[in-house]
C-alpha cells in the first residue's frame, strides 16, 4: 500500500507490513486519511496528514474568525460553481435474483407506514445476504415509493375481495403466490394486520414462524419472547414477522419496484362477514389511538367553541400541560413528556407555543397544523401547516366550515 | 341453539414487572367476555402444570370447574389441544387471548389451531354478541377504530387489550373451584430443540439522525424541535385560515362523512 510507512533498505521482512490505520478506515467505508489528501499534500515522512492550522481557518468568518452559524444552511454552497453536485441515486437492477423474498406491507390508506419500511428493510438483508430479491406484495394502491423502501418486484393484487378487511382472501392469494414463486422467506410487519395475515399463512402453510424479531444475525433471528423478559435466538424461520421500531429501513439506493404477474388465484371459501367499520366517540378512545387531535394551549380562551369544533370534526380532545394544571382538560388528555405520546395521523395545535416538553409528545404525529398569533414560537417551527392569526376569528369560521361541508356531502 | 358451549383457553402469566406468576391478562378477557354471555355454557381449558397455584385466580372469576390437561412445558400444546378436542362433541366457540404473557409468546397457537380444525378466526376481538347459530364480533382496529363481523358458528375468536378488564378474583370461589386433571400423551416440540434463550437485552431506541450537520442541528433533530420544512401562512383572512386548515384535514381523509 502506498501509506507504509518508509521501510528502512535492509529490511528482510517479505510480508507487507499492516497498516491498522489503513485497516480500520477501509472497513469503515471511507479512504484513509492519507490517500484522500495525496492529491493536494506531499506525503509526510510518517504517511500522516499534516494540517494546517492557518489554511483551515481561512473563510471561516469575516476575519477569519470562527463564529457560530444557527440559520439554516446555506444552499449557494451546494450549488457554487466549481462545486462538484454528487450524482442523482442509481437505480439497482436485479435480473437474476437467486432467490426470492417476500413482503407485505400493511398500506393502512395507502401511505407505507415507518413499520412498513422496517420490514422491507428486514426483507432486503435477507435478500443481499445471497443475491435474492424482494418481492412486495400489495393488496391495495401504494402512494409511497416502494422501490425506494428497497422492492425490486411489486406485485400488485386487486379486486373486491381483498377490499375492507379480508384475510381469508389475502392468505389465499398469498398462499398462490408463494407456490408460484417459492420465496425463501416470507416477511410482515408484527402489526394488528400484518401479524394476523402472516400467522394466518404461516398456519396454512405449516411454515414455522417467529414473532417479534428485532434483530437477524446470520441465519438466526433474535425475537423478544417470554413477556418481553427473554430473547429467543433461533434459525430464521420462514415466516418473520418484525416487531415495530426495531430494524433499520432500507437506506441504500432505490431499487427498480418492477411490476410483476400476479398468478392466477382461486377464490376462497369466506367464514368472515364483513359488516364495516363501526362508529366510535373519539373521547371515548385512548389519546395515543385517536387519528385526529384537537389540542389546545394557552392561547385558547374560547372553550365551548373548542368544545364544539372537536364534536365537528370529530376529534379527541387534548391540551398542553398548562391547561391540564388549571383544570380545563383532564389529566388523562395532556400531551408531552409528562401526559400521552400522541400518534395522531393529524394534529391539530391551537394556542399552543411548544415547549420541548410538549414537542415530545407529538413526536409521532404524522401531521402538525397549528394556528397561533405568535410567529416566533416553536410549535410554528416545528408545523407542517402553520397558520398565523387570531384564534378568536378562525375558529368560529372553522366550526361554520366544518358544519356546513359536512352537510353538503 | 339454546344453550351455546364456549371454550376458553388459559394460559398462565407472569407479571411485566415482577414475574411472578399470575392469571394473564388477555386470557384472563377472554373468560370475562365468555362469562359476559347470557345463558353460555362455558368451559375452561389450561394446558401445563395443574399444581400451579395462580391458575385458581381463573377460578376466582366465578368458573366452576378448570380442565388441565397435565403436560410438561416442553410439549406442543397444539398436539395436546387437538387430540384432547378429537374424542369431544365441538364448542360452538373458542375464545382465547391474542398472545401469551410466558414462553415462547408468537400468538402463532390460535391461528394453528383454527386451521387444523377447519374454523374461521377473527383476532383482536373487543366484544361479541351472540345469535342463533352465528357471532358479531367487534374488532379493535389501529388507532382506535372498531370493524363489526359476524362469523357461522363453529369458530375461533381471540380477544385483544381492548377488550373488557377482567373481573376481580373472589378467594373464596377460587378456593371452591374445582381443577380436574386430564392425563394426555406428550409429544416433544420439535422445533424448539435448537432455540436458545438469553435475557432480553435492551433494544437501542431509534433516534432520528442527521449526519454532517452542527451539534445545534443535531440536538434539535433528536429533541424534535427542528424546522420540519412546514408552510407558513401569514396575513390571511379568518375564512381563508380556516379553508387552509380544513383542506389539510381533508386531504388527510379525517373528517367524519355526512351526518
Amino acid at each position: 500500500m502506498s501509506d507504509d510507512p518508509p521501510r528502512r533498505p535492509d529490511s528482510r521482512r517479505q510480508a507487507p507490513r499492516r497498516d491498522p490505520r489503513a485497516e480500520r478506515a477501509a472497513r469503515r467505508g471511507r479512504k484513509p486519511a492519507a490517500i484522500a489528501d495525496q492529491d493536494q499534500e506531499p506525503p509526510t515522512a510518517s504517511g500522516r496528514k499534516r494540517k494546517d492550522p492557518r489554511a483551515l481557518r481561512v473563510g471561516e468568518g469575516p476575519g477569519g474568525r470562527k463564529r457560530r452559524y444557527r440559520g439554516p444552511a446555506p444552499e449557494a454552497a451546494a450549488s457554487a460553481p466549481g462545486v462538484e453536485t454528487a450524482p442523482g441515486p442509481k437505480v439497482v437492477i436485479i435480473e437474476e435474483p437467486a432467490y426470492l423474498i417476500l413482503a407485505a406491507p400493511d398500506l393502512e390508506a395507502g401511505r407505507l407506514s415507518d413499520h412498513d419500511r422496517d420490514s422491507l428493510g428486514a426483507a432486503r438483508t435477507l435478500a443481499d445476504a445471497g443475491g435474492g430479491a424482494v418481492l412486495a406484495v400489495t393488496f391495495e394502491a401504494c402512494r409511497d415509493d416502494l422501490g425506494a423502501a428497497g422492492a425490486d418486484r411489486v406485485m400488485a393484487l386487486r379486486g373486491e375481495v381483498y377490499e375492507g378487511y379480508s384475510p381469508e382472501a389475502r392468505v389465499a392469494a398469498l398462499q398462490a403466490v408463494t407456490t408460484a414463486c417459492q420465496p425463501r422467506h416470507l416477511v410482515f410487519p408484527d402489526s394488528l394486520d400484518g401479524g394476523d395475515l402472516g400467522r394466518r399463512l404461516a398456519a396454512r402453510l405449516g411454515a414455522a414462524a417467529a414473532g417479534a424479531v428485532w434483530r437477524l444475525d446470520g441465519a438466526r433471528a433474535l425475537c423478544r419472547a417470554d413477556g418481553g423478559r427473554k430473547d429467543l435466538a433461533r434459525p430464521t424461520p420462514r415466516v418473520l414477522l418484525i416487531a415495530p421500531e426495531a430494524l433499520p429501513p432500507h437506506a441504500g439506493d432505490p431499487r427498480e419496484a418492477r411490476p410483476v404477474e400476479a398468478p392466477v388465484v382461486t377464490a376462497a371459501a369466506v367464514g368472515i362477514e364483513d359488516l364495516g367499520p363501526v362508529v366510535v366517540d373519539p373521547q371515548a378512545i385512548a389519546l395515543e389511538e385517536a387519528p385526529l387531535v384537537l389540542a389546545a394551549g394557552n392561547g385558547l380562551t374560547d372553550w365551548p367553541l373548542f368544545h364544539e369544533l372537536a364534536a365537528a370534526l370529530g376529534a379527541a380532545e387534548a391540551g398542553s400541560r398548562v391547561v391540564v394544571d388549571k383544570g380545563l382538560v383532564p389529566r388523562d388528555r395532556q400531551v408531552g413528556a409528562s401526559g400521552r405520546r400522541s400518534q395522531a395521523r393529524c394534529y391539530l395545535a391551537l394556542g399552543i407555543s411548544g415547549a420541548p416538553q410538549h414537542l415530545e409528545g407529538i413526536t409521532r404525529c404524522e401531521r402538525v397544523v397549528a394556528i397561533n398569533s405568535d410567529p416566533a414560537c416553536a410549535m410554528m417551527a416545528r408545523a407542517d401547516l402553520a397558520v398565523l392569526g387570531n384564534l378568536d376569528e378562525i375558529l368560529p369560521a372553522l366550526l361554520r366550515l366544518a358544519r356546513e361541508r359536512r352537510r353538503n356531502v | 341453539m339454546s344453550e351455546p358451549r364456549i371454550l376458553v383457553l388459559l394460559s398462565l402469566g407472569r407479571h411485566p414487572a415482577s414475574g411472578r406468576p399470575r392469571r394473564a391478562d388477555l386470557d384472563a378477557r377472554a373468560l370475562e367476555m365468555a362469562l359476559a354471555q347470557p345463558e353460555a355454557a362455558v368451559e375452561a381449558l389450561h394446558v401445563g402444570e395443574p399444581g400451579e397455584p395462580a391458575l385458581r385466580d381463573y377460578l376466582g372469576m366465578g368458573l366452576a370447574r378448570l380442565t388441565v390437561l397435565a403436560a410438561p412445558p416442553q410439549s406442543d400444546a397444539l398436539l395436546v389441544l387437538q387430540a384432547y378436542l378429537a374424542g369431544r362433541q365441538p364448542p360452538d366457540l373458542i375464545l382465547a387471548g391474542t398472545r401469551a404473557e410466558a414462553g415462547e409468546c408468537s400468538g402463532l397457537l390460535p391461528y394453528r389451531l383454527a386451521e387444523a380444525l377447519g374454523l374461521p378466526l377473527v383476532a383482536g376481538a373487543a366484544a361479541i354478541e351472540q345469535e342463533a347459530d352465528r357471532v358479531k364480533v367487534i374488532q379493535a382496529r389501529p388507532r382506535g377504530a372498531r370493524r363489526r363481523m359476524r362469523l357461522t358458528l363453529p369458530a375461533l375468536v381471540t380477544v385483544g387489550p381492548a377488550g373488557d378488564p377482567a373481573r376481580q378474583v373472589s378467594f373464596a370461589r377460587a378456593r371452591r373451584g374445582d381443577i380436574q386433571v386430564e392425563p394426555v400423551e406428550v409429544s416433544d416440540e420439535e422445533s424448539s430443540r435448537d432455540w436458545t434463550w438469553q435475557p432480553a437485552r435492551p433494544r437501542p431506541k431509534r433516534m432520528k439522525s442527521i449526519q454532517g450537520a452542527g451539534a445545534a442541528a443535531r440536538l434539535a433533530a433528536a429533541s424534535g424541535t427542528a424546522n420540519q420544512g412546514g408552510r407558513l401562512l401569514e396575513g390571511l383572512s379568518a375564512d381563508q385560515a380556516a379553508e387552509a386548515v380544513y383542506q389539510a384535514l381533508l386531504e388527510d381523509d379525517l373528517l367524519p362523512k355526512g351526518g
